[in-house]
This record gives C-alpha cells, sequence and structure tokens, in this order.
C-alpha cells in the first residue's frame, strides 16, 4: 500500500480509473453488437499509427487517433452494406494493420523497447498530457451515452428496427464506431495496443452474464473494468508482472467468475 | 376519392447480384387493407422493406402520402409506418426487457433529447392490454416464445400511432386462438383508425379473412392485383381447385 503515496502510481491508479470507464461503456457496445472482431481491428489500426508516429518522430496520439478513425470509416461501411462478408473484410483489414504495425516497427531506427511499449502498455509511466486525454475522451463517451441513451439502446438492440422507427441508425452506428477508436486511441498508451480490447470485451462480457438491464450493465461492465485495472496494478506492483498483462489477466479472471455464478446461466 | 397512401413507380430491389423485386409499379389508396400472396421467394418481405424504405432500391420510386421516401425525408416517413418484421434474431441473455422493445418504436417520433412520457405509457397499457401481453412487459425480450416475442412486435408496431401498417407473416409462431384474437384486433383497429394496411402471407386462409384486395406476387413481379373474389376463383383454377 506504500506505493500509493508515489506520484506516478497515483497517476497509474487514476488512468486505470478513466480508461475503465470509458472501455466498460463502449465495450456494452460492442458486446451487445456482436462486434468484437471490429473492435480488434480498431486497436491494432490504433498500434500501426503509434508506430508510424515513432517512425516518422511525431508524437503518437495524434496519429493512433488518426488510424483509428480511419479504421472506423472503413470498418463502418463494410459492416453496413455486406457487401462482402464482414469476418473476412475485417479479417484482412486487421492483419493488413498488423503487418502495416511490424513493418514500422522494423524501420524504426532505434531500439525497439518505445514500441513494445506501445504493444504491451505502460501503465506506470504515464503522464498528465496522458489523464487529460483520457479524461476528454471519458467525458464524450459519457455524455453521448446519457444524452443518446435511448437512441443507442434501440441501435445496437437492432440497428434495422431502429432504422424502421425513424432513427437515423446509420450516424448513430457511426458514432458508436468513432467512440471505441476514440477510447482506443487514448488508451493505447496505457493498456497497449494488444491488450486495450481485453479490456473492452471482458468486462462487458462480464456484466452481460449478470444482468438483464442496460443501465445496470453500463454500471457493472465499468466497475468491472475498473477493478481489473486497479487490482491488475497492485499484483504488477507486487509480483512484479508487466502491468498490462496483469490488468487483462484480472479482467478474465472477472469474466471467468461471472460466467460461473450467472444467473442466466442453464443450470443442468 | 380516397387519396394514394403508397405509390412504387417502376421500382426494382435486390441484394448482391439478386434481383428481387423486378420494375414493380403499384398504388395503395388510404384505409385499404391489402394481402401481399406468394410463395417462398417471391419477394414479398422485399417488397415491405421496400415500402419502409428498408431495401437496397436499385431503380424505381417510393412515394409515401405522395412525398418521395429518400435520404432527407425516411427517418419523417418511417415515423407513420408501423412494421412488424417476419423474424427477429435476437440472443436470449439480451438485456433489454419486452416493454423497452415496444417503447423504443416511439423513440424517433419523440426526437432527441425527449424520453416516454404519460402519452407512451397510456399506449403501452392500452395495446398490451389487447395484446394479453401485460404480463411479460417485465421479461428479457430473449426470453420470450416466438408467439410471445410476435405479440410484443405488432404492439411495438401499434405503439407509433401508424398511418400505415405493414405486417410480415404475424401470425407465424401465434396458437390457434392467439391467431383469432389478432386478427380481430388487426381488422378492428383498421375498422376504427382507418389504417392502410399490408399483410404478408403466404396463407389463403389468412389473406381470405381479412383482405379486401390481394396483390399476388411471383418472382419479383405481380402477376394478380385485384379484388380478393378474383383472387381466390384465381387461385383455385391455378391450383386445380374445385
Amino acid at each position: 500500500m506504500e506505493l500509493i503515496k508515489f506520484a506516478f502510481f497515483q497517476k497509474a491508479l487514476i488512468a486505470a480509473l478513466l480508461a475503465g470507464i470509458a472501455c466498460g461503456i463502449v465495450g456494452v457496445w460492442i458486446v451487445i453488437m456482436r462486434i468484437s472482431f471490429i473492435g480488434v481491428a480498431i486497436s491494432h489500426s490504433a498500434f500501426a499509427g503509434a508506430l508510424l508516429a515513432l517512425f516518422l518522430n511525431k508524437p503518437v496520439i495524434p496519429f493512433s487517433f488518426l488510424f483509428c478513425f480511419l479504421a472506423c470509416a472503413i470498418l463502418g461501411p463494410i459492416s453496413d452494406k455486406g457487401q462482402l462478408h464482414p469476418e473476412t473484410s475485417i479479417g484482412i483489414i486487421f492483419s493488413s494493420t498488423l503487418g502495416l504495425a511490424f513493418l514500422f516497427m522494423g524501420l524504426l531506427p532505434e531500439s525497439k523497447s518505445q514500441a513494445l511499449n506501445l504493444l504491451w502498455g505502460s501503465i506506470l509511466t504515464v503522464n498528465l498530457l496522458d489523464i487529460i486525454i483520457l479524461v476528454i475522451t471519458c467525458f464524450f463517451v459519457i455524455i453521448i451515452t446519457v444524452i443518446f441513451f435511448k437512441e443507442l439502446q434501440a441501435v445496437i438492440f437492432n440497428r434495422e428496427l431502429a432504422k424502421a422507427s425513424g432513427i437515423s441508425a446509420t450516424i448513430f452506428f457511426y458514432l458508436l464506431l468513432l467512440l471505441t477508436g476514440m477510447t482506443v486511441g487514448a488508451t493505447l498508451k496505457s493498456v497497449g495496443g494488444l491488450l486495450v480490447f481485453a479490456l473492452i470485451v471482458n468486462p462487458a462480457a462480464s456484466a452481460y452474464q449478470i444482468t438483464y438491464n442496460m443501465k445496470k450493465m453500463y454500471f457493472l461492465s465499468c466497475v468491472f473494468a475498473i477493478l481489473s485495472g486497479w487490482i491488475g496494478l497492485f499484483l504488477s506492483a507486487k509480483f512484479n508482472f508487466p502491468a498490462g498483462a496483469s490488468i487483462i489477466i484480472v479482467s478474465t479472471f472477472i469474466f471467468i467468475i461471472s460466467v460461473i455464478f450467472s444467473p442466466k446461466r442453464v443450470k443442468k | 376519392m380516397k387519396k394514394t397512401k403508397i405509390k412504387l413507380d417502376n421500382v426494382s430491389v435486390g441484394y448482391l447480384t439478386e434481383t428481387i423485386i423486378k420494375g414493380l409499379s403499384l398504388e395503395i389508396k388510404e384505409g385499404e387493407f391489402v394481402g401481399i400472396f406468394g410463395h417462398n421467394g417471391a419477394g414479398k418481405t422485399t417488397l415491405l422493406c421496400a415500402i419502409n424504405g428498408l431495401a437496397n432500391i436499385r431503380k424505381g420510386r417510393v412515394f409515401i402520402n405522395d412525398i418521395e421516401f429518400n435520404i432527407f425525408t425516411e427517418n419523417l416517413l418511417r415515423r407513420i409506418i408501423g412494421y412488424v418484421p417476419q423474424t427477429l434474431d435476437i440472443d436470449p441473455k439480451l438485456p433489454i426487457l419486452a416493454k423497452e422493445v415496444i417503447l423504443m418504436a416511439r423513440y424517433g417520433k419523440l426526437g432527441l433529447f425527449h424520453f416516454p412520457g404519460e402519452k407512451e405509457k397510456k399506449l403501452l397499457e392500452e395495446i398490451c392490454y389487447l395484446l394479453e401481453i401485460e404480463h411479460i412487459l417485465k421479461k428479457p425480450f430473449g426470453q420470450l416464445s416466438g408467439g410471445e416475442r410476435k405479440r410484443v412486435l405488432i404492439a411495438r408496431a401499434l405503439i407509433k400511432e401508424p398511418e400505415i401498417l405493414l405486417l410480415d407473416e404475424i401470425f407465424a409462431w401465434l396458437d390457434f386462438e392467439m391467431t383469432g384474437k389478432v386478427s380481430k384486433i388487426i381488422e378492428e383497429i383498421h375498422k376504427r383508425e382507418g389504417i392502410t394496411t399490408l399483410l404478408v402471407s403466404h396463407e389463403i386462409e389468412t389473406i381470405k379473412k381479412l383482405c379486401e384486395r390481394v396483390i399476388w406476387l411471383e418472382e419479383g413481379k405481380i402477376i394478380y392485383d385485384g379484388k380478393k373474389e378474383e383472387f381466390i376463383k384465381k387461385f383455385e383454377t391455378k391450383n386445380g381447385i374445385n
């Protein structure tokens, strides 16, 4: 507990709180709409963007945001039009962004440690700017979820029926994708390009096992994501584990517990 | 003379390489009860989706109340159309209750920043009483039986207070008793409110019972459009029924 006295650990706890809220909310959309693969593709695009920034010696965050938004702009229409099977197209985008990421990594002239940090995350080294970006992202995600709660609920339930009700379902779907991209971009440095996706899906999937109430699902998903972050951080400090990996393992453990004790589970 | 409620002008609809509806034109007047009949794959559901603006229209134009369906008018027009889809594949664990599924249909009409109030509560009570679904309103939608889901979707269409009702195989999944009750409710609402109603069915008995006019589709084209009595004769002749 002595660690709490240190500024770097306090910043890490705040980052885990903010990343937990944003990922927890975004995860609800991803899990209910069953578009997990889109999330994976977006997080890998963010990683590719960040590595391009490192290669060009530019700031990482704007590039990762740009790549996330580009991925959303490509994935949205693919998922919408159904001209190709979405999983095939997303698989191609996912592997090509990963290919690009490793290409940029290979081209990096100096040490690869900064690039690897982006892959695994380095929550213990977050600075004030990273926290400000997380605050802004959280603000947008929360405000849009509250203001458009009913429209988002209709869209994630069924996009066709939402359209039939006279809701601009396509605009809201793109908004969801953009906020997912924004969350991935903002959490890239703290949780890492490979692991952020697990922090989006695992807590929401755990909450999905427990409740039939959408508001409770948002709440539980955020609580699980924050708990994963905080417990993961303490485990990482105590046993000298990598922080990002510890966070994801805790979130997976929470998921297993919620599946076992799920009231929705068919009892034999 | 009654005004034209729905007009399709040389409409073709397709998915991927296949064209399902081919150059179809028709007019439906206000207050008509029209049956859309045809075998599986004839284009019945696609026709409803074309009217609702949910289908991928390749050619032609759709008008509702003389207003053309396009990107600027689609949301306004959809708000006056109640639509009951044929099927809805939903995960049983989905955290959405039957009551929420019904109220969602009003969200477009309510507009941004407005939430369901007293009017919606009253409408919900009335419609759910009619359809005998008050007891399932607080159940998760994904856990309802096929028949219960269907009644919730009918309630969803009616709560919009629609001017046009598009019903796609609404009696599938309903038992004999409930089929009778639901068809009576639809008939009464149509008579009382004068709602223009289109009922898709591949069952001749349903069409016989409820519709005044029948549109018979085959391979995406209209092979008959006229009065029910003539349709029955034509159908019996075609199928060798005396």
